[in-house]
């Protein structure tokens, strides 16, 4: 069980008097064991898509199923790593592993708990620092932490939003390696989805790319990566064949952006107000001001 | 400096009362043991460093003392008594003067209790519902500003004893800034630690001990530590505005009969005392808070 289908999810965000869409009639169907990416400029509602799917955020609209069951709220099948704030700073390592056990788990015992805990904190390779508290360690060992408990709860689906956003180039590039190696050798395979703005990472790490623009949210193109599994990133990255495919998730990635420069244009006039005031040459109105 | 207190005892003294400097030579002698004993066992550099650093500066102020007052009679020796004079009393009114710290204690403790057992629930109530917090931030601006002193006359008519009048007052000024603590800790929790913790289905139970209440714990020490500094302020205060007991009530009782030996020793002894608690509490801190990158 692990099958997510998205119908005409849409999400808004605000207060009374202003609201707007983050995420607007939202489909997209992924099967089980997938691993997809939605990839996307900043504000293009793909970390608010991946929280709804989470069930931290409810839809204004639209429903996320889960195996044909429509989700309310946030499940046991389901666990969420963020970029920041992930774990518990008044917990150690193995506590906070502990502690999503505890609550994803209850069944298991206090000694299965414990030995879950170790044996999740050592795949990703901080067994000396299980007793350690997390604002002790580095950014990309305490992703290490949240990837442990991520995975130790063992739920069906994963959710990762931009988990290693904050995370230099090469931290980066190990982390990749090492969910990819978990991922891999689970006996049953989790759905993944990967929220980045980072191309590379979403090709190197997905089945599938999801792109999104912006404003409101919306899917602009869904590509399938062709590269075969297991890959090894010096092998993908210099074929002709990732150039060229690269090129082809930027191109889309931009085109998403270009649309929505002109979408927004046209709305702003269509609705009436003054054109040059509300539409692209507000900027210049406004340094033509600041000049004088 | 220890040399140089003990050689400053033996000058020529001006004043006619000098019969107690060897419980200054006695205690400097102690301590400047201790000190060395430290020294020689410990490895503890900077604890060291700052001891000695300490030790070298209360002798400093005993030998400018005792060369000022008993020596040279630059200052009276009617209000600035001889330091081995003030070591003296100690001694002889150590009863009294534990009684008085006991008194103390109890006094402020049984007042900070309520306070941190009705103030912590409560901004934690305050600080989760946004609704009810944002109408009673008036009611604990308006309240929480009023000096806790200006209660004392009011609360003499109101309640039973002193006693009970100095608790009162003590829990009301601690009780403020704990719950101003408690309230900015709760309602500040990282929003990303709270999704953490929905997605993990975590129980409001739970969440509330296991999330919420460590999360806000820098803020809740931080609002106790006020809250406990300004409890001594009120205490010593209350004592000696109406108590019958306690080291404020030591202090302004002798005051009165010009017994300025006993005035310095119980603020002294006063002092003590506080610095003990502070670091008492800082270790408290240090240890809930161990987790934090500090």
């Amino acid at each position: 069980m692990s099958r997510i289908n998205i119908r005409d999810l849409s999400v808004e965000y605000g207060t009374k008097n202003k609201s707007f869409k983050a995420v607007d009639r939202v489909n997209l169907d992924i099967k089980e064991g997938e691993f997809v990416s939605l990839l996307g400029a900043s504000g293009c509602g793909k970390s608010t898509l991946i929280s709804t799917i989470d069930g931290l955020r409810r839809p204004s609209g639209g429903t996320v199923f889960i195996d044909g069951e429509p989700i309310s709220g946030t499940g046991k099948d389901r666990s969420i790593v963020f970029q920041n704030y992930s774990l518990f700073p008044w917990m150690t390592v193995k506590k906070n592993v502990e502690f999503g056990l505890r609550q994803l788990r209850p069944e298991l015992s206090k000694k299965e708990r414990s030995d879950i805990a170790l044996e999740f904190v050592e795949k990703v390779g901080l067994s000396e620092f299980k007793n350690k508290y997390p604002l002790k360690l580095s950014g990309g060992q305490q992703q290490r932490v949240a990837i442990a408990r991520a995975l130790a709860v063992n739920t069906p689906i994963l959710l990762m939003d931009e988990p290693f956003g904050a995370l230099d180039t090469k931290t980066r590039a190990s982390l990749q390696d090492l969910l990819l190696s978990l991922w891999r050798s689970e006996e049953k395979k989790k759905t993944v989805i990967f929220v980045t703005h980072d191309v590379d990472e979403a090709i190197f790490l997905s089945d599938r790319i999801v792109i999104m623009q912006p404003n409101p949210g919306r899917i602009y193109k869904e590509v399938s990566v062709p590269f075969s599994r297991p890959r090894i990133r010096e092998n993908i990255t210099d074929t002709e064949e990732y150039k060229i495919f690269r090129n082809e998730i930027i191109n889309a990635f931009y085109e998403a952006e270009k649309e929505v420069a002109y979408h927004d244009t046209e709305k702003k006039i269509s609705a009436g107000n003054s054109p040059v005031v509300r539409s692209f040459n507000s900027g210049t109105v406004s340094a033509v001001a600041g000049g004088r | 400096m220890f040399a140089v207190l003990i050689l400053v005892q033996f000058l020529p003294s001006r004043a006619e009362d000098n019969e107690h400097k060897f419980y200054l030579i006695a205690a400097a002698s102690a301590a400047e043991l201790v000190f060395l004993l430290l020294s020689a066992f410990s490895s503890k550099k900077d604890f060291l460093r700052d001891f000695g650093n300490i030790l070298s500066v209360i002798f400093f102020v005993f030998t400018a003392w005792t060369i000022l007052a008993p020596k040279t009679l630059i200052l009276d020796p009617l209000i600035f008594p001889a330091p081995g004079e003030v070591l003296w009393q100690f001694t002889a009114d150590i009863d009294k003067l534990s009684q008085g710290a006991a008194s103390s204690l109890k006094t402020v403790f049984s007042g900070y209790i309520y306070a941190l057992v009705l103030g912590i629930p409560m901004g934690v109530i305050l600080g989760s519902f946004k609704n009810i917090r944002s109408s009673a931030t008036y009611v604990v601006n308006f309240a929480g500003a009023i000096p806790p002193i200006v209660f004392v006359p009011y609360s003499i008519a109101l309640l039973p004893s002193f006693d009970v009048v100095s608790k009162f007052i003590i829990f009301l000024s601690a009780y403020w800034p704990i719950m101003k603590g408690t309230i900015a800790g709760v309602s500040s929790v990282e929003k990303g630690i709270l999704d953490t913790a929905r997605s993990l289905s975590v129980r409001t139970g739970s969440l509330l001990l296991n999330v919420i209440i460590p999360s806000a714990l820098p803020n809740i020490f931080a609002g106790a530590a006020q809250g406990l500094g300004v409890s001594f302020l009120m205490l010593t205060s209350a004592e000696m505005i109406g108590g019958q007991s306690g080291i404020g009530y030591y202090v302004q009782y002798y005051a009165k009969f010009a017994d300025y030996p006993r005035v310095i020793l119980g603020i002294i002894i006063l002092g003590i005392i506080i610095c003990l608690i502070s670091v008492l509490s800082a270790g408290l801190q240090k240890y809930f808070l161990r987790w934090r990158n500090t």
